[in-house]
């Protein structure tokens, strides 16, 4: 009984080990497609989009340029030309192109308490919405421009761009809930605070980590300034109105959660900009494709010129073993031992610098036993009735080998290639220090440039957008298992 | 005369192509050689200007102080901790899925197993280094304190990626024990586990270890995983939950910008690096050939 029971659990073990794994891949793959194609954030504001008040104007931005909500005080530089790029706002790399309907200055003037002087700044292009919406070529061009604003007259129906959200409710504290007290500070809301903090839910400033005071809402500014503890949510016009002349008022930071879709179309299709910084991956999804091209097209060759070697031509003897050695070796070398390879051979001895074609032929030296080995195998398995067939009917070695051996093992060394081309795919290390890391378009083999899983390593190290890491890494994940599809589909058709 | 001169060319082919098949076949080993000729080339001189035993020995790594120290003890305690904390790690695990595949292999399971294990086995290593930075880093730093990023961090991220290296093998050669050894076990009485633990895992125990040291392998010479993970922090580290920086992680941090000696050092380091899996290699042929000296036997 008890053997059967330690059987029954040492079972159990083994299988719920193996299903770890799945349970490994499984959320390796979901949080790196998830991230691939969403992100959120958490960025720290001075405005909760709590409340939304009713405005008389509505903003509008271009499908590209990520903007889909902005707040009060951000819409406000952007207006004064304080913030003259998206770079900051959304990762866009463009100069803001920002239209704003005449009949509305003087409102804006207002909420955004600015001086109307300010809006005949060289950056803000005043035009009616109506022109806008007639002028056709305008439209278009502005359409297509990944980083321009609209701000029109409500209802003015612009079609094809985003609607944007302005959110502008401010929560005024008096200064002392924002004090020191014993070595607290009241820190950043979230949502779920704010909306309990105007609820009443909370009664004592102290729950929010802030000072022992009791939480008193009140209904003006003055007495936000006058009360000690006291709150109130307001327009952030009002506010910035109000700051300026009373210094007792402060207002409370708040988390903003922004999740955007993060791999978009335009991401792919466009080129890098800023050294990677920003802008799409279209010419390194490129490059990569022409890296891994040029490596196979090299390696594939000499691979199976060596496979068919060791199976047609090899006698058991040094010299075999030998390449055999090497072959075995040439697989275990770490891929960073390649990449000082490639730097001391190809980049300085034979003076080729960093450029693809350093990149290219590093790595075709690595995946050299990979084809190898799939192509042997492949090779051995062909018949010997079909060889000794051809060799009978009159034919020498080599025409059997290319007319009999190879295309019938033709399946086995396409799965090699494929495999190889799977680790071309991913290959960092051994190309950090061989192929340069440009952005743009490869231009000839000596030209320096970038590869997909270099990019993601670039990005990371040089503390760019995580975000553009795991969009890129997504593509590259793409990548992989369609090369893996492919390798399978093949396989089961060898078998049938 | 006119099939004389054809037959002739037609050897002339013959024999020439096979020294070029020839010639392709050595590029491998070609490429080892001047690999293992050109590090060593650059990593000699080094031991002329810095001793060989403050260079193994010591855990001072300064290159750009006014008196520059190269220790890389640290860097080699490190390397080793990881990987063994990997292989630690990956043993259980691997080795039950290895002897799933190939005792249970039936039904919808074991053909999911075996596509995760191919799928994770073609997973690049950058991707599980981001995979580490999202998730692995931030659950060290709630378990254990610190930053997260740590050996035990680069370790976790190694464990996942020598799983396939480590199953496949193993795989093949608990596959390969005969059934016959089994078919007595059971009819002997003993349960499927005990036939498992007493019969077939110690037939296969060669194939086990084999599989074991090639993961080995992998795992030392790992470079962009672990950076993303390991911290590459200069130092001495402790404790596993420590920042701490590999052979492989030493290589390409400097390599951007080191000059002189500093960059011998590196490729010094390599050398070392490259001894390393040089030896585990030749322990792998060694059993091999062992156990074929056993099979012919």
């Amino acid at each position: 009984m008890d053997r059967k029971k330690s059987n029954r659990i040492a079972l159990t073990l083994i299988q719920s080990l193996s299903v770890l794994t799945i349970l490994i891949l499984a959320l390796m793959l979901s949080y790196l497609i998830y991230r691939g194609l969403y992100s959120n954030k958490l960025i720290e504001r001075e405005v909760s989009d709590y409340v939304n008040y009713d405005l008389p104007f509505e903003v509008y931005s271009s499908k590209n340029s990520n903007v889909d909500e902005l707040d009060y005080f951000t819409l406000r530089k952007i207006v004064q030309g304080k913030i003259y790029s998206l770079r900051k706002v959304s990762n866009v790399n463009r100069d803001i192109k920002l239209y704003i309907d005449p009949s509305l200055i003087k409102f804006l003037s207002s909420y955004l308490n600015l001086e109307i002087s300010e809006f005949e700044d060289d950056n803000v292009n005043i035009l009616t919405a109506n022109n806008l919406i007639n002028d056709k070529s305008l439209l278009k061009e502005l359409k297509r421009y990944e980083a321009s604003i609209i701000i029109s007259e409500k209802n003015s129906n612009i079609k094809g761009f985003n609607s944007v959200e302005i959110s502008d409710m401010v929560i005024s504290v008096n200064k002392d809930v924002k004090a020191l007290y014993d070595n607290k500070r009241i820190g950043n809301l979230k949502n779920e605070e704010v909306e309990s903090l105007i609820n009443d839910s909370i009664k004592n400033w102290s729950e929010l980590n802030g000072p022992n005071l009791d939480v008193k809402k009140v209904d003006s500014l003055d007495e936000v300034a006058k009360i000690s503890g006291a709150f109130m949510p307001i327009q952030a016009s009002l506010y910035q109105k109000a700051i300026n002349a009373q210094k007792q008022i402060q207002s409370l930071q708040v988390f903003h959660e922004v999740s955007t879709q993060n791999l978009k179309l335009n991401y792919l299709l466009s080129e890098s900009e800023d050294e990677g910084k920003y802008g799409g991956i279209l010419s390194i999804i490129f490059n990569t494709l022409v890296m891994v091209f040029l490596t196979i097209i090299i390696a594939t060759p000499i691979s199976v010129a060596g496979a068919i070697y060791l199976v047609q031509y090899a006698k058991k003897g040094k010299l075999t073993s030998l390449i055999k050695t090497g072959i075995d070796l040439l697989a275990a070398v770490p891929s960073i031992i390649f990449g000082l390879f490639g730097l001391l051979i190809f980049v300085q001895l034979m003076g080729l610098g960093f450029s693809l074609i350093s990149g290219v032929l590093t790595v075709s030296i690595m995946i050299l036993p990979t084809i190898l080995r799939t192509s042997e195998e492949a090779i051995r398995s062909v018949s010997p009735s079909l060889i000794e067939a051809s060799r009978g009917l009159g034919a020498t070695k080599i025409e059997t080998i290319f007319k009999v051996v190879l295309p019938s093992a033709s399946r086995g060394i396409t799965t090699g290639i494929i495999l190889a081309i799977g680790r071309a795919l991913g290959e960092t290390a051994a190309l950090i220090f061989t192929i340069g890391s440009s952005t743009s378009f490869v231009s000839g083999l000596k030209s320096s440039s970038r590869v997909l899983a270099q990019h993601i390593y670039l990005i990371i190290i040089e503390g760019g957008s995580i975000d553009d890491a795991f969009a890129s890494a997504l593509v590259l994940i793409i990548l992989v298992l369609l090369v893996n599809s492919i390798t399978k589909i093949i396989m089961k058709k060898e078998i049938k | 005369m006119k099939k004389n001169t054809n037959n002739k060319r037609r050897r002339v082919i013959e024999q020439g192509s096979k020294v070029v098949l020839l010639l392709c076949a050595l590029v491998s080993i070609t490429a080892v050689i001047a690999i293992t000729l050109y590090i060593v080339n650059q990593g000699v001189p080094f031991f002329s200007e810095v001793s060989f035993t403050e260079f193994m020995f010591s855990l001072d790594w300064s290159p750009s102080a006014d008196i520059p120290k190269y220790g890389i003890a640290s860097f080699i305690l490190a390397s080793f901790e990881v990987v063994l904390i990997a292989i630690i790690l990956a043993i259980p695990v691997g080795l039950s899925t290895a002897i799933f595949l190939s005792e249970f292999a039936k039904g919808k399971l074991s053909k999911i197993v075996r596509n995760t294990i191919e799928l994770l086995a073609g997973i690049p290593s950058i991707i599980y280094g981001l995979f580490g930075i999202a998730i692995v880093v931030p659950a060290v730093r709630n378990t254990f304190g610190g930053n997260g990023y740590s050996l035990l961090s680069a370790s976790i991220i190694l464990a996942i990626m020598i799983l396939p290296t480590i199953i496949n093998i193993s795989e093949v050669s608990i596959r390969t024990v005969p059934d016959a050894l089994r078919h007595a076990s059971i009819a002997m009485g003993a349960t499927k586990w005990q036939t498992i633990y007493k019969v077939v895992v110690p037939a296969a125990v060669k194939g086990i270890v084999t599989s074991i040291i090639l993961a080995l392998g992998r795992a030392i010479g790992e470079t962009t995983a672990v950076l993303l993970v390991g911290g590459n922090a200069a130092v001495f580290a402790k404790y596993p939950t420590d920042m701490g920086r590999t052979l492989t992680m030493n290589i390409i941090t400097d390599m951007s910008y080191a000059e002189g000696t500093h960059l011998s050092a590196l490729f010094a380091t390599a050398m070392l690096l490259f001894i390393f899996i040089l030896l585990l290699n030749f322990i792998v042929v060694y059993i091999s050939n062992k156990s074929k000296v056993g099979a012919g036997e």
